[in-house]
């Protein structure tokens, strides 16, 4: 048949004109993270991870460790004035061909972050090789310090932490994560404003930072008492556009991802309602997303939120048996005051402090409006500091934990 | 030089299609109650068709000019050869066609017949073909119980009709005849003073009994594999069907000496058309010889350029049951174990029959195994070059970074690795099939976990390719049809070549070529890849094997003359209530 | 020639189908989200209803001469010599068709997944197949699409659904996107406009007469509009619309969105093999059928003489425009603005002419 013939013509035509573009993956290296600082000159200083691959695949053929002593990461650092001309840069050093395919989190320091990123965020964008799915970390000190200190010790690869700590974030709610994509559709939205997780490395040790904590993990990233050296993954840096304009500690991150309904699990310790100097602990599930109604109608938007939380009780030191009906409702009312007024805080800082809607009500808002052009004309990020919220927590303790009574002291 | 132009232009200009006599199993000609009318008429067709297939001048004629070319030369003035009345003449016309003294096969025994006046007679046959005890008894019955017709003259017919005991008997006059049934293993007896000959069936040379199917082994069903003997094959069938329907036609291929060919189909289901063009092919075939069916499915299939079986070859008569049972054809050879059951699909060549007699989870379980090991089979080599060499992103970080380590001190490229593995996994196995014996399944066993094991310690092959070879050959070996096998194993290697030059969009090459050129393949009129392109009726036992009293109908492209498997409620006990069963869902 | 064999329903539906679907692959759902913002899908239902009713002109055609398609009814209506130019017209549109598919495809697959390969080298690759696919003929083809198609949509749906955790449906709001103007008439202008009813004019002799037309056709496009409106909604409630207007190629980058969980993510590669012959499959067509055009206007009795000289041409001019956003435009100006000439004036001019000549036609007899 004439197909075979055309087949094999064809075959040979594209063989004879040799390979285009395949890499082996003992060419390349591949980056894993990627950490923006400020540079000299307007320029920035960028600092790749590289892995290692012979030293994290382990020996061949399992034979005898000859490896030995080499590092499984390489962390190298260059200025440019972009950071895609500092990858390429790169190459001039390194053997092997740099590649960002791999890359899963953007570290980018707060200095650079005040100053605006929309420069930066650009190319990145544009880029084939860098990926929309990768996380974006603010750290409060140089990124390139985080970089190099930052070796996570249960895990291979820092790729892995990165991911792994995405999603521990469900279990504490004291951070938020952000991937690349999102933050950068963020930076140029008008109705949700950008947020990133801070980190930083604990210098500290376990000595209190500088305030002493008025709920749990009020702190910013760095200052959490803990061994010295520690990486932490807490709290948030706000934005407004492309510029960050502050932080949010642990404590208040929980409150915004209350907010924007992703929080999945948190731990809150409140005062004791009765008696002075005890806590009443109480893990937080949020039962459904907030329902939220933005009305546009008046002078000054109004925003009414409606939180719906489940607790359950963890830890009663006191001894109060919370299990019968009265004091049931007394902690329900106590929860959902203390949630209101922590979540009021946090709205109102973002209101005067950052003039910037990190918690995406104008999404709400631009139901109201039919087309484009009246909600561009609307201006809600200018009316957005003057917006009159109210807060309404529902919550409804389900369960008590393995215990149905605490029995009193005998 | 010249040629390779004469090449180039072909392929760059237009030449019309060479006139092929093209075959096409018309659509819906048997789907009305028109069936049943027609059915009867298409049957007396049928008998029509046998006789005139059967062509008894022209099948013979082939050895009558065989006879002529090596041995007429001298019997050409020994009149016209008919059988002559005086024995000696007839003995030298036997000697002169086999050349006798020269040819130990033939045996030629002189006797007497104990009729009152004996009558001298001789009897001819082939050493070794014939059975010993069939021979005796028909001595023993010439010789000494003859006595008793002694009163009647000793001719042709009153033997015939008195004295022989073998199930089959005839009288011929022409030697051309008689030779071609000796040939085959009967018995030829001459008697002084007969212008005939008889023929007595003495066939019996040795064979192997029926044993257990080899190349498509089943857990479930029957253990039952043809053999060499034809007639053995066409009972194995006829007792699965046991049906008067089932029609057995003999045709012949082979110009030097000739096969027996056996069309088996039923003839009130198999498409009339379908017979005729089955026959058409087998007849109109002209090479000196044909020996098995492998041969003569190269004769008859339909574009053999392409890389996919267009017959069904098995082993299995309850399998070539079934088929006839659709309506389909089947072609059994004479000294050859296998049938051919046309026209066939890719789906069926992907079926065992086993997953019929299994319940309907676990055959569809078994066809989905199938389905993803056929897939692994063709693309997984290809997709693994295309994933490392071009789109190392889709690759977990993980993984990538554990192929990359693995990878650092191998020092080829990775189409070299991987054809190095395939190359090698192709030898083992086909070493352990020649070695003999029990030697040859330990080989392969042990060669392949050597040379995996001593490839990765000496740096010429990472671990990550021995297990993806291993498991591509795993995958290969679970397709059923060892022709599609080899087909599936063809194309991998497209798939690896184009993989590693283009990426994924090579592989998409591969892939529009060989789904186009599967799509654009008929077998026997039926298109290769029926039921699902094009989309007919499929009978709910394709891919996923619905409960067996859902498959109502026979499937469509087939168009066999009745279409119905089961009217009605095929589950009698199961009250149907209001139709609410109702026939089988398009699947 | 081909018309001995004629397409199932399932066949062309599915064929039609999945060449509509060539475009959601590429700049097109950018554009769409450019002019109507986040009301796009609503500009797709729009342009399905413009359609639907181009099928309907078609068919007004087609149905009182069964067995002639858009290219014999030109011959026979407006005469040689018009007749010829019309059909002329046809065959150019779909060779520039084909010549800018070819292109951007090309562009497409260099700028997502080859970087370093040659475009030669892939439109190569992609003209060879549109060869042996017409060359093979429409049969295989429809069957082709036909056995691919379950692989195609359990791809897609993967894709869509593999995006659930991003979904955000506030961002469909405001719900009349860049105001009604820009939605309906310009965005269901631009999404209206479908080559493949055309097509299906030309390729009608395979169907089971011109009622099928109607049929096959119009189902072809609701089918084919259903994915662009899906597609645009996800897209838009995805990535937000703003973001969603920046994005080259809106389907690949919905692609590398998803992630779920460690291991599943970064899968856009694999969506390479369901566009790469999607691509084939609408560039295989597009040729065939400005083959069968030629060879109707020509009255050659078979088409294949003419695929090598088409393809070479439609290879010469795919590599015309200099860089990517030029092919752009241009395929915008062509579908846009000169679309309608071969899709709604001319089929109005053969109509019109038919009505006049059947009414005026009785009278010259009697």
């Amino acid at each position: 048949m004439k197909a075979v013939k055309i087949l094999s013509v064809l075959i040979i035509i594209l063989s004879l004109q040799g390979c285009w573009g395949s890499r082996e993956t003992d060419e390349m290296a591949y980056v894993l993270a990627m950490g923006l600082d400020k540079g000299p000159d307007g320029n920035i200083t960028v600092t790749f991870q590289i892995a290692n691959p012979k030293v994290i695949a382990g020996p061949p053929g399992g034979g005898g460790g000859g490896a030995g002593r080499e590092k499984p990461l390489i962390t190298v650092s260059t200025i440019a004035p972009l950071p895609i001309a500092a990858f390429n840069i790169m190459n001039v050093e390194r053997s092997r061909q740099i590649s960002l395919l791999h890359t899963n989190a953007f570290i980018i320091s707060e200095d650079l972050a005040r100053e605006g990123l929309a420069p930066y965020l650009n190319p990145l964008n544009r880029f084939r090789e860098t990926r929309g799915t990768a996380f974006v970390y603010i750290s409060r000190g140089k990124a390139s310090d985080f970089m190099e200190k930052n070796r996570p010790e249960l895990e291979a690869t820092p790729a892995k932490q990165y991911e792994l700590i995405s999603r521990s974030f469900r279990l504490h709610a004291l951070t938020s994560v952000v991937q690349f994509h999102k933050f950068y559709a963020g930076t140029k939205s008008r109705d949700r404003q950008p947020v990133a997780p801070l980190v930083d490395i604990n210098n500290k040790g376990l000595e209190r930072g500088a305030s002493t904590p008025g709920a749990l993990g009020d702190y910013l990233a760095g200052d959490m008492p803990s061994n010295k050296g520690e990486s932490q993954f807490l709290g948030t840096a706000v934005f407004r556009m492309d510029k960050m304009v502050g932080t949010l500690t642990g404590n208040e991150t929980r409150y915004l991802n209350m907010l924007t309904g992703e929080m999945h699990f948190s731990f809150l310790v409140l005062p004791h309602h009765l008696k002075e100097n005890s806590v009443v602990g109480v893990s937080l599930l949020q039962a459904r997303k907030p329902v939220i109604k933005v009305s546009t109608e008046g002078e000054r938007p109004i925003i009414n939120i409606e939180l719906f939380v489940e607790p359950a009780l963890v830890g009663t030191p006191s001894g109060t048996s919370y299990e019968n009906n009265v004091h049931m409702g007394v902690i329900e009312k106590e929860i959902s005051r203390a949630l209101s007024e922590g979540c009021r805080q946090v709205v109102a800082r973002s209101q005067e402090e950052f003039r910037s809607d990190i918690f995406g009500f104008g999404r709400y808002a631009r139901k109201n409006f039919l087309t484009v052009q009246q909600w561009r004309g609307y201006d809600w990020l200018g009316k957005y500091p003057g917006a009159e919220v109210e807060i309404k927590v529902n919550v409804r303790i389900r369960r008590t934990g393995l215990m149905l009574k605490t029995a009193p002291n005998v | 030089m010249k040629n390779l132009f004469k090449q180039v232009k072909q392929i760059l200009t237009y030449q019309g299609t060479p006139f092929r006599e093209g075959f096409i199993l018309e659509e819906n000609a048997f789907d009305n109650r028109e069936a049943a009318a027609s059915g009867k008429e298409s049957q007396s067709q049928g008998k029509d068709g046998k006789e005139k297939s059967a062509e008894p001048g022209r099948r013979r004629a082939r050895p009558l000019r065989k006879a002529r070319s090596e041995g007429s030369r001298e019997t050409g003035d020994a009149d016209t050869g008919k059988v002559s009345t005086i024995l000696d003449r007839n003995r030298e016309t036997i000697e002169k066609l086999y050349g006798l003294p020269v040819n130990k096969d033939i045996i030629v025994r002189d006797f007497t017949i104990g009729t009152d006046p004996p009558v001298k007679s001789f009897l001819v046959y082939i050493d070794g073909m014939i059975s010993r005890t069939d021979l005796n008894f028909l001595l023993q019955n010439l010789m000494l119980e003859a006595g008793e017709i002694s009163r009647h003259i000793a001719s042709a017919p009153s033997i015939l009709h008195r004295l022989l005991p073998g199930s089959q008997a005839r009288m011929l006059d022409s030697f051309e005849k008689i030779v071609e049934f000796v040939n085959y293993g009967d018995t030829a007896l001459f008697i002084q003073g007969s212008p005939q000959a008889l023929v007595i069936e003495t066939k019996g040379w040795e064979h192997r009994p029926v044993e257990r199917p080899n190349s498509e082994q089943t857990i479930y069903g029957p253990q039952e594999a043809f053999i060499e003997n034809l007639r053995a094959n066409t009972a194995l069938v006829r007792k699965i069907i046991r049906s008067e329907k089932l029609y057995t036609e003999m045709l012949s291929v082979g110009k030097r000496y000739y096969s027996d060919v056996a069309v088996m189909y039923m003839s009130d289901l198999a498409n009339p058309e379908l017979v005729k063009e089955v026959k058409r092919r087998i007849s109109s075939i002209n090479v000196d010889y044909v020996t098995d069916t492998g041969m003569l499915e190269q004769f008859i299939e339909d574009s053999p350029y392409n890389l996919n079986p267009q017959t069904h070859y098995t082993e299995r008569p309850d399998r070539v049951a079934a088929f006839l049972a659709e309506g389909k054809v089947a072609i059994l050879l004479s000294g050859s174990p296998f049938a051919l059951v046309v026209p066939t699909t890719m789906y069926a060549q992907l079926h065992t029959g086993e997953e019929t007699y299994l319940r309907w989870q676990y055959g569809t379980f078994l066809r989905y195994i199938r389905t993803i090991s056929f897939y692994l089979a063709l693309l997984l080599p290809g997709l693994y070059l295309a994933a490392v060499l071009y789109h190392q992103e889709m690759l977990p970080t993980d993984l990538l970074l554990a192929i990359a380590g693995n990878r650092e001190r191998v020092p080829f490229p990775t189409v070299v690795e991987i054809l190095l593995m395939e190359f090698s996994f192709e030898l083992v196995r086909e070493a352990g099939l020649r070695i003999p014996g029990i030697i040859g399944s330990t080989i392969g066993i042990v060669g392949a976990l050597l040379l995996g094991q001593a490839a990765v310690q000496a740096n010429l092959a990472s671990p990550v390719v021995i297990i993806l070879v291993a498991v591509t050959g795993l995958a290969s070996f679970s397709i059923p049809s060892y022709s599609l096998a080899f087909a599936v194993r063809t194309y991998r290697f497209f798939y690896i070549i184009m993989g590693s030059i283009l990426g994924f969009y090579g592989i998409t090459i591969v892939l529009f070529i060989q789904i186009i050129f599967t799509t654009s393949l008929k077998s026997f009129g039926v298109p290769y890849l029926s039921p699902t392109g094009p989309r007919t009726y499929a009978g709910g036992d394709v891919v996923s094997r619905l409960p067996i009293f859902m498959q109502r109908r026979r499937p469509d492209y087939i168009n066999p003359q009745d279409n119905t498997r089961a009217p009605g409620n095929p589950r009698g006990w199961v009250r149907d209530k209001g139709e609410g069963g109702g026939d089988g869902k398009q699947q | 020639m081909e018309s001995s064999s004629k397409l199932g329903l399932a066949e062309a539906v599915v064929l039609l189908t999945m060449s509509s679907m060539a475009r959601i692959f590429l700049t097109f759902p950018r554009a769409l989200v450019e002019i109507s913002g986040p009301a796009a899908w609503l500009s797709s239902i729009t342009g399905m209803a413009l359609a639907i009713l181009q099928v309907y002109l078609f068919y007004l055609i087609l149905k009182p001469n069964p067995g002639r398609n858009i290219v014999d009814m030109a011959n026979e209506k407006l005469g040689n010599i018009a007749g010829t130019a019309v059909n002329i017209i046809f065959a150019s549109f779909f060779i520039a068709e084909a010549a800018l598919f070819t292109r951007t495809f090309s562009e497409a697959l260099i700028i997502s997944a080859l970087p370093s390969t040659p475009i030669s080298v892939l439109m190569t690759g992609y003209i060879t197949m549109a060869i042996l696919g017409a060359y093979i003929g429409l049969e295989a083809l429809a069957r082709s699409a036909r056995v691919t198609y379950p692989f195609v949509l359990f791809g897609i749906a993967l894709l869509l659904l593999g995006l659930i955790p991003k979904w955000d449906f506030q961002q469909v709001f405001p719900i009349l996107g860049n105001g009604p103007v820009n939605v309906f008439i310009k965005g269901g202008h631009l999404a209206g406009a479908v080559t493949e009813i055309l097509l299906a004019a030309v390729i009608v002799k395979s169907f089971h007469g011109p009622e099928m037309f109607f049929k096959i056709t119009s189902r072809a496009l609701l089918m084919g509009f259903a994915f662009l409106t899906v597609l645009l909604f996800v897209m838009v409630i995805t990535f937000g619309w703003n973001t969603a207007q920046e994005n080259t190629l809106p389907f690949y980058r919905l692609a590398t969105l998803i992630y779920l969980g460690r291991f599943f993510q970064r899968v856009e590669s694999v969506f390479i093999i369901i566009w790469g012959f999607i691509g084939m499959i609408k560039v295989a067509l597009t040729l065939y059928a400005a083959a069968l055009t030629l060879a109707g206007t020509l009255r050659l009795p078979d088409h294949r003489p003419l695929l090598w000289p088409l393809a070479v041409i439609i290879y010469t001019c795919s590599i015309l425009p200099h860089d990517m956003p030029t092919a752009v435009r241009l395929e915008s100006v062509l579908i846009r603005g000169v679309s309608w000439l071969p899709a709604v004036a001319l089929p109005l001019i053969i109509l019109i002419v038919s009505r006049v000549r059947k009414r005026s036609g009785p009278d010259e007899s009697g």
